[in-house]
């Protein structure tokens, strides 16, 4: 089976704060352009920033790395996924209709840097990202995440369930979270040009880090950053406002 | 506009990374770029016209 990696894109109109504010929380840069794209990586997971209009500033779009592009294909259309598949200049893109019936992105692993920075981090980011997927059937989200190798980690309940693959390498985590329709939007159309004329899976990232929650609220705060720490469901977290003005909340590892 | 449709042929795979090189210099997309580069070929006149 193909090798999948989770990579939210996070559009943006101010690139170079939220790639310090990444930076800060502790992922690790490991591709860049310009001022149009940034790529980090997590202790488990990616994560990446993409320039963009006003219009869709501060939303995120769900999508999956593959290293083994031609075997993911195969696999998603041999499940009837039917994989609608284009080149872009720097890698094979596919997508196919996920349960809330946008259009989920997978993008073949980048191989040809042409016109682009990359960087080799020594350090081990202490943060993992989780791609936050809405659901209000988690059965069935279930179902379409294990075409991908993602399977649950615990029980967890009705409101939220993590989901990961066997090889947790880099692999990242999948968060199922129950929403109400008349909260969040699960789909967003592009605002540039792409041969995926429906919309796209819209969802959020939040994180689980090692480092201690005091210490890491401390340094939020003194470096202007407005978080709080939070008790909810038995655990705390922190909330922050990043710079798209968007709620990041960052949980302690399991 | 009319919906785009998908078009396959088979290229060197030289000329495709060309291809591809040249819409990151142009900070456009690869269908942009073919495009543009197949309508000014084609808005040329033809050889003894």
């Amino acid at each position: 089976m193909a090798n999948f990696m989770t990579c939210p894109f996070r559009f943006t109109q101010n690139l170079p704060q939220m790639t310090k504010f990444f930076e800060f929380l502790g992922l690790k840069k490991t591709i860049s352009r310009n001022s149009g794209y940034a790529c980090f990586q997590s202790a488990n997971g990616y994560l990446a920033l993409h320039a963009s209009t006003a219009k869709i500033a501060g939303k995120t779009q769900l999508e999956f790395l593959t290293n083994d592009f031609d075997e993911a294909q195969q696999n998603l259309a041999a499940a009837g996924l039917k994989p609608q598949v284009w080149d872009e200049a720097y890698a094979r893109h596919l997508a196919i209709q996920e349960p809330n019936q946008a259009m989920l992105w997978v993008a073949e692993a980048q191989n040809d840097f042409y016109g682009y920075q990359t960087f080799h981090p020594e350090n081990h980011s202490p943060l993992e990202v989780v791609m936050v997927y809405y659901s209000q059937d988690f059965t069935q989200a279930r179902d379409f995440f294990r075409h991908f190798g993602y399977f649950p980690i615990a029980e967890g309940d009705s409101w939220w369930q993590e989901l990961h693959t066997e090889k947790q390498n880099h692999s990242g985590h999948i968060g199922l979270h129950y929403f109400e329709p008349a909260e969040v939007s699960t789909s967003f159309q592009l605002d540039f040009s792409n041969p995926v004329a429906k919309e796209v899976t819209a969802g959020k990232i939040s994180f689980n880090t090692v480092e201690p929650l005091n210490n890491l609220l401390e340094r939020l705060l003194s470096n202007g950053y407005q978080a709080r720490k939070v008790e909810e469901h038995g655990t705390e977290n922190i909330k922050v406002i990043d710079p798209d003005n968007v709620l990041i909340e960052i949980h302690t590892k399991a | 506009m009319a919906t785009k449709q998908q078009f396959n042929i088979y290229l060197d795979p030289e000329l495709i990374k060309a291809l591809k090189h040249r819409a990151i210099d142009e900070s456009c997309s690869l269908s942009e770029l073919v495009t543009r580069a197949l309508n000014a070929y084609l808005n040329t006149e033809k050889e003894g016209e």
